[in-house]
């Protein structure tokens, strides 16, 4: 059941790929391993569900290489990108189907332990390996060379799970503060030269 | 009302720092969800908004992982780290202040201020001695509280022995009669 975006593109695909020539199976799938930690992290973003991440990669990857003759050397990554998002999309309405179970299954874990959130867990997460022990440290200092309050925000938002309407109302203060300080922290991190670095590398 | 939001998130992803903080929100389930369907088909067109996505997951899970690590909390609290070289500058900055505390009673401030007292002293004094303060009493004299509480008013210490010395009353205090005043 795919959207009408979705399918328009879907058509798009199959009337350039006679005008451009196509990615062979073994480059998708060359593909696919290179940019696994990229694509596993835009589940991860899409899905906000670190369980599902590694079934629906696997899925992608299967479908990517079935459909390799749609696909195009020059747009492979954001090829790849789409059929993740579309698999995720696809995901989530199953998920959407059992819903009860889904806000159950939310209520325990939310109640087993802080930083559980919606299916968001960091130890899941770590197990993927889309991020390494350097990467982890390097962003806990640049965590903690901003300003406190900025700090407090990204910790209860991030770590705590807590919605910006609830920071601000624990913290006495303005939503508009809170999230003017989520959004500076974020945009410092972002910025953070030694972060930079190692994403790139 | 949908209209405004589509056109409100329509016109964040036209600047990048709009960009990067949809995908930040994005990826925390703050949007509505006409903003994420909103926001998910543009991601089927931008690959640069899904490097985005790819971020903002990035830094999400490295300050959970960080956090679960070790706790963040603000670092108003954190120690106090000091370096060698800040206590070596402390210590150039103590000891030029001593030096300067050392000599400065000897000579100008000290005396300067003594001076000061003298003179107000002598202003004093001559003051008292004066017609003036006659006349002054005179008109004082109808009022019979006031005169009174003017006997009553007792001169400074610093004052009187201002006064007495200027007069050669009384001679310097040794050291080993410290009772005298």
């Amino acid at each position: 059941m795919l959207s009408q975006k979705e399918e328009k593109h879907s058509c798009d695909e199959a009337q350039s790929a006679s005008a451009k020539p196509s990615a062979s199976r073994s480059m998708v799938e060359q593909a696919c391993i290179q940019w696994e930690v990229d694509l596993k992290l835009f589940l991860t973003g899409v899905l906000r569900n670190s369980h599902l991440v590694d079934d629906v990669f696997q899925k992608m990857v299967v479908k990517a290489i079935e459909a390799a003759d749609s696909a195009h050397p020059e747009t492979l990554r954001g090829w790849l990108f789409r059929i993740a998002l579309n698999e995720s999309r696809l995901i989530r309405r199953e998920h959407r189907r059992d819903e009860v179970h889904r806000e159950r299954f939310a209520e325990r874990i939310s109640q087993e332990a802080p930083g559980r959130v919606e299916g968001f867990e960091p130890r899941v997460i770590a197990e993927l390996g889309v991020l390494n022990e350097e990467m982890v440290e390097s962003i806990r200092l640049s965590m903690r060379r901003l300003p406190p309050e900025q700090q407090e925000v990204i910790r209860r938002r991030v770590y705590e799970g807590l919605t910006f309407a609830e920071i601000a109302s624990q913290m006495k203060l303005p939503l508009g503060t809170v999230l003017t300080w989520m959004r500076r922290g974020m945009q410092r991190l972002k910025e953070d030269p030694k972060l930079r670095a190692l994403w790139n590398e | 009302m949908k209209a405004f939001i589509m056109s409100e998130l329509t016109e964040q992803l036209m600047t990048s720092e709009g960009r990067r903080w949809l995908a930040m929100q994005y990826v925390l389930n703050e949007l509505s969800d006409d903003d994420q369907v909103a926001f998910e088909d543009a991601l089927l067109d931008d690959v640069s908004l899904c490097e985005l996505v790819v971020d903002a997951t990035r830094l999400r899970t490295g300050i959970a992982l960080a956090a679960g690590a070790q706790d963040i909390r603000p670092v108003a609290t954190r120690p106090h780290i000091v370096s060698p070289a800040s206590v070596v500058v402390a210590g150039i900055t103590l000891a030029a202040v001593l030096l300067i505390a050392m000599r400065l009673p000897s000579d100008s401030a000290v005396s300067s201020v003594a001076q000061e007292e003298s003179a107000t002293a002598d202003a004093y004094a001559d003051f008292v001695a004066s017609d003036e303060t006659s006349l002054v009493l005179a008109d004082l004299s109808d009022d019979a509280e006031s005169l009174e509480s003017l006997s009553d008013l007792e001169a400074p210490e610093w004052l009187l022995t201002a006064v007495m010395l200027e007069n050669g009353d009384i001679v310097e205090p040794s050291s080993d009669d410290s009772n005298v005043y």
